[in-house]
């Protein structure tokens, strides 16, 4: 054997060493592939057979956080590269019981569950990486991350039983692009909330700029009729809540949404505005 | 990308003396109380750990699934050095890729159940003792997560009262057991 080919024998084997496998309940394996994402964690896929149908499931996973890539909803540039793919590889979605966006493909053939694996980890591969990408300044990034958190933690303690839904669109199909930071559904009516902070008062009137559209998107649409409340949650703490600078743009807001904008130092507001 | 963590790379001194001394734990016996805010499926406790020469409070973070409870993790923190996690063992979940020059490719893969840390460049590393590479020594481990919490004690040098190992109680007394062993994420999820 040339030494070439010694090479070609040693790539291949060390490829084919990546691959494992294991028993998750009885019926379904879960297969960890070679494929790998810039979080350093290795794709694992769920394959099961239901109905003479071959599933290839990422288990939920990429949802879930499990590669600690979060994904933000509010990033467009990021969601246009995920949808690219979505639609590329034609993945399907569904949800279980939690919630949680399941990531799938399907097949009858037997013969075809390597494709399926091919592409879910490819796809998997690259949301996942996608995701981490540094889209903006990292301060910014920061900012909106910890206000997310702070306001996310606040609704879910207090409104559990309203079950909110965080970072979520208006529906699945032609408003799959407008989301709002949470959500509040009662007696099929609607509270949209949006979180504005920004680390600069430029930042900040481009929250608010974002909250406005999405806003004005959901009063022209279908589902103008059920919308009870259009919230606004004002990081009045963060840096770039300058209010000379951003007042015009606030006003405007305010204008369009109907509603005075909530401070977060006056968060308990909002347990007197959605009760 | 999973980018090298400065503050490791920048004072690996500290980091060597953070994981390498003596540390105590305020408390003998954990027991599971709370729930992960955002995550309805998780158990979790932090307690504080005083290093032996450090002034840095420290924090340990036990997790665990409330259907599965052999897919449990532990964190120690050092919030005031750095908001990664120094020290991890995580029971289940996915391999890790341990991207470093000079290491071949099939080792470069560390299946669960793992430990992290950190290398001198600031790199997060997970690695398994030769007790995790025994299979049966690894089975009987996975068994009782006290078990795996003395191998952490032992690894982490973190100890109760000069060397007693810190114990765990996933289900609180007053709470029902609802560990099913569910480690199959596909089960009762409807496709198509």
């Amino acid at each position: 054997m040339s030494k070439l080919e010694n090479i070609f024998q040693n790539v291949s084997s060390c490829f084919d060493q990546l691959w494992s496998w294991k028993m998750r309940g009885a019926n379904t394996m879960e297969i960890s592939t070679p494929y790998s994402t810039t979080t350093s964690k290795f794709v694992s896929l769920f394959v099961t057979e239901r109905d003479g149908n071959f599933i290839v499931s990422d288990g939920g996973l990429l949802n879930a956080g499990a590669y600690e890539s979060e994904i933000d909803y509010e990033n467009q540039c990021l969601l246009k590269i995920l949808y690219h793919y979505e639609a590329f590889y034609e993945v399907k979605k569904t949800q279980d019981k939690k919630g949680l966006k399941h990531y799938y493909k399907i097949t009858p053939k037997e013969n075809l569950i390597p494709n399926l694996i091919y592409e879910m980890a490819q796809f998997v591969s690259m949301c996942a990486s996608a995701a981490t990408v540094q889209f903006e300044d990292p301060k910014e990034a920061e900012e909106k991350k910890t206000f997310r958190k702070k306001a996310t933690a606040y609704l879910h303690s207090n409104f559990q039983k309203f079950r909110p839904k965080f970072g979520a669109a208006l529906d699945k199909g032609d408003y799959r692009s407008v989301r709002f930071s949470a959500l509040i559904e009662r007696r099929n009516r609607l509270s949209l909330i949006n979180f504005v902070t920004g680390s600069t008062p430029a930042n900040f009137r481009n929250s608010i700029a974002r909250a406005n559209m999405n806003f004005e998107i959901a009063a022209t649409s279908k589902y103008k009729g059920v919308i009870d409340h259009k919230i606004v949650l004002l990081n009045n703490q963060a840096d770039g809540f300058v209010m000379n600078q951003i007042q015009r743009q606030l006003q405007v807001l305010e204008e369009h949404s109907g509603e005075e904008a909530v401070n977060w130092s006056e968060r308990e507001r909002l347990l007197s505005i959605i009760d | 990308m999973e980018k090298p963590v400065k503050e490791i790379k920048e004072n690996y001194f500290k980091y060597r003396k953070l994981l390498g001394e003596a540390k105590t734990s305020s408390v003998s016996l954990i027991v599971l109380d709370e729930i992960k805010g955002n995550h309805n499926n998780t158990r979790i406790k932090k307690v504080v750990i005083c290093h032996s020469t450090l002034p840095d409070k420290l924090e340990l973070t036990i997790e665990s699934k409330v259907e599965n409870d052999k897919d449990f993790k532990f964190n120690l923190r050092a919030p005031e050095y750095t908001d990664k996690p120094f020290f991890r063992f995580d029971s289940d979940g996915l391999s890790h890729y341990n991207r470093a020059p000079d290491i071949e490719l099939p080792e470069q893969k560390i299946e669960t159940p793992h430990f992290h840390k950190f290398d001198s460049k600031g790199r997060n590393i997970a690695y398994k003792t030769n007790s995790l590479k025994k299979e049966n020594e690894c089975k009987a481990l996975l068994e009782d997560i006290n078990l795996c919490m003395a191998h952490y004690c032992d690894e982490s040098k973190t100890y109760y009262n000069k060397g007693e190992y810190i114990e765990i109680i996933q289900t609180p007394p007053n709470e029902l057991n609802f560990d099913s062993n569910f480690d199959n994420p596909l089960e009762g999820v409807i496709y198509e």
